[in-house]
């Protein structure tokens, strides 16, 4: 069965159809940036425990699959047509802040900054190092740096007084790892996955993965039966990020669903 | 793909992120000797549905997706038409059903073939074309409403 001839070519479109076809420009793949911030976006979900092992290389190999182009399927495209790397078999490098492990301080080990994003012999693209401004103390107004930030060039500080340079910090890495520890505490032992969110919070006021921790905290209070304390936290949680995926499963759980 | 579904460019990170989401949720339910391509194609479809029939649904800045029309150095005249032109063509695919509309894409826009659609859909070829058939039955409508619209002196 033959392809028909694309309205685009010729092919007998009604109206102006067929111009704005060839004017429209292809689906977009995702640039080396936007490729590294979507993989700093997805490392928390990807750290969470799934089950077994396997169903974890699976989702590894599905989440640098879906880096590739904007859509997670534009790469899958390229799985079966060859126009992009093959998945990676199990073992192989993944993000760093994906492959952290339980307990990895990251945030304390000096990096170099890159200038630009430099993909690795494994052709993934490595996420960034941004040195962050010290934030002792959080505030109602701290909101959760987009991730679209976490990759601009980091502000000068503004003092007059000679300092050291910033000290690279990656709190991508070690935030994920706390993630993974409390998810994997929230059916069990939901007063340990409060004291790691809670732990969370004062390590990284500004933390890149806010919401998900503020998800999580409500859930374990809402589990220890503390649904006052809950209500409040989402409700602030709901307040400071009411577009977040995160949000909706918040409102659910305060509903007594889950 | 979310691009294909007619995911605007400020609303594709979310999205994206929703996917992976689902992914993770639903990833016991992906039988590793099927086809992977097919399974995400489908939580993209479910993803780009539940965004569609979003009230808050971002409009997208004039620039995201002008860019890759008409860079910065055609001037703001040429920008504003390719712009013009872009949302023209997406309000008429929004028009479409969504499977519909992703075959199309795939085909007129992305200039794939029927057999590459339907690797990555994981449906026969047969399908891809019927598909295809009902998007262009479907936007020759809709350019015979927006005509009519417009000769009555109504704008879009």
């Amino acid at each position: 069965m033959s392809d028909p001839v694309r309205w685009r070519d010729g092919g007998g479109a009604p109206g102006d159809l067929g111009a704005l076809l060839a004017d429209a420009p292809r689906s977009q793949p995702m640039s080396a940036l936007d490729e590294a911030r979507m993989a700093a976006r997805i490392a928390g979900v990807a750290a969470a425990p799934v089950g077994a092992s396997a169903a974890i290389v699976w989702l590894r190999r599905a989440g640098l699959a879906s880096g590739v182009g904007v859509a997670v399927v534009v790469a899958t495209l390229a799985l079966s047509s060859g126009r992009a790397r093959p998945p990676l078999p199990p073992g192989a490098h993944v993000p760093p802040a994906a492959a952290a492990p339980a307990g990895a301080h990251t945030e304390s080990t000096p990096r170099e900054t890159p200038n630009t994003l430099t993909p690795s012999p494994s052709g993934i693209v490595e996420v960034p190092v941004v040195p962050l401004a010290p934030s002792p103390v959080a505030t109602p107004r701290d909101r959760r740096p987009t991730s679209r930030a976490a990759v601009r060039p980091p502000t000068p500080p503004a003092v007059t007084a000679p300092i050291a340079a910033p000290r690279p910090v990656d709190t991508m890495a070690a935030e994920a790892a706390l993630l993974g520890r409390a998810q994997a505490a929230l059916v069990n032992n939901p007063g340990e996955a409060l004291a790691r969110a809670d732990e969370w919070a004062s390590r990284f006021p500004r933390g890149q993965l806010a919401p998900e921790r503020e998800f999580i905290a409500v859930d374990a209070l809402q589990r220890l039966g503390r649904t006052g304390e809950a209500r409040a936290r989402g409700e602030a949680m709901i307040a400071m990020y009411p577009r977040s995926i995160y949000a909706a499963r918040v409102r659910r759980i305060l509903e007594g669903g889950r | 793909m979310l691009q294909r579904f007619g995911v605007r460019a400020g609303d594709l990170e979310d999205m994206c992120q929703e996917v992976f989401v689902v992914v993770h949720q639903r990833l016991h339910t992906c039988d590793p000797s099927a086809k992977m391509t097919a399974w995400l194609y489908g939580i993209c479809m479910r993803v780009a549905s539940t965004h569609r029939r979003r009230a808050y649904r971002r409009y997208e800045h004039p620039d995201d997706a002008t860019d890759a029309v008409a860079p910065a150095s055609e001037g703001p005249e040429r920008r504003a038409m390719a712009h013009q032109a872009q949302a023209r063509l997406q309000a008429m695919l929004d028009e479409v059903e969504l499977e519909r509309r992703a075959v199309f894409v795939m085909f007129e826009v992305d200039e794939m073939s029927c057999a590459e659609i339907a690797e990555v859909v994981g449906i026969p070829i047969g399908t891809v074309h019927s598909r295809l058939y009902a998007a262009r039955r479907d936007l020759t409508q809709v350019v015979a409403r927006w005509r009519a619209r417009e000769s009555r002196g109504g704008t879009r």
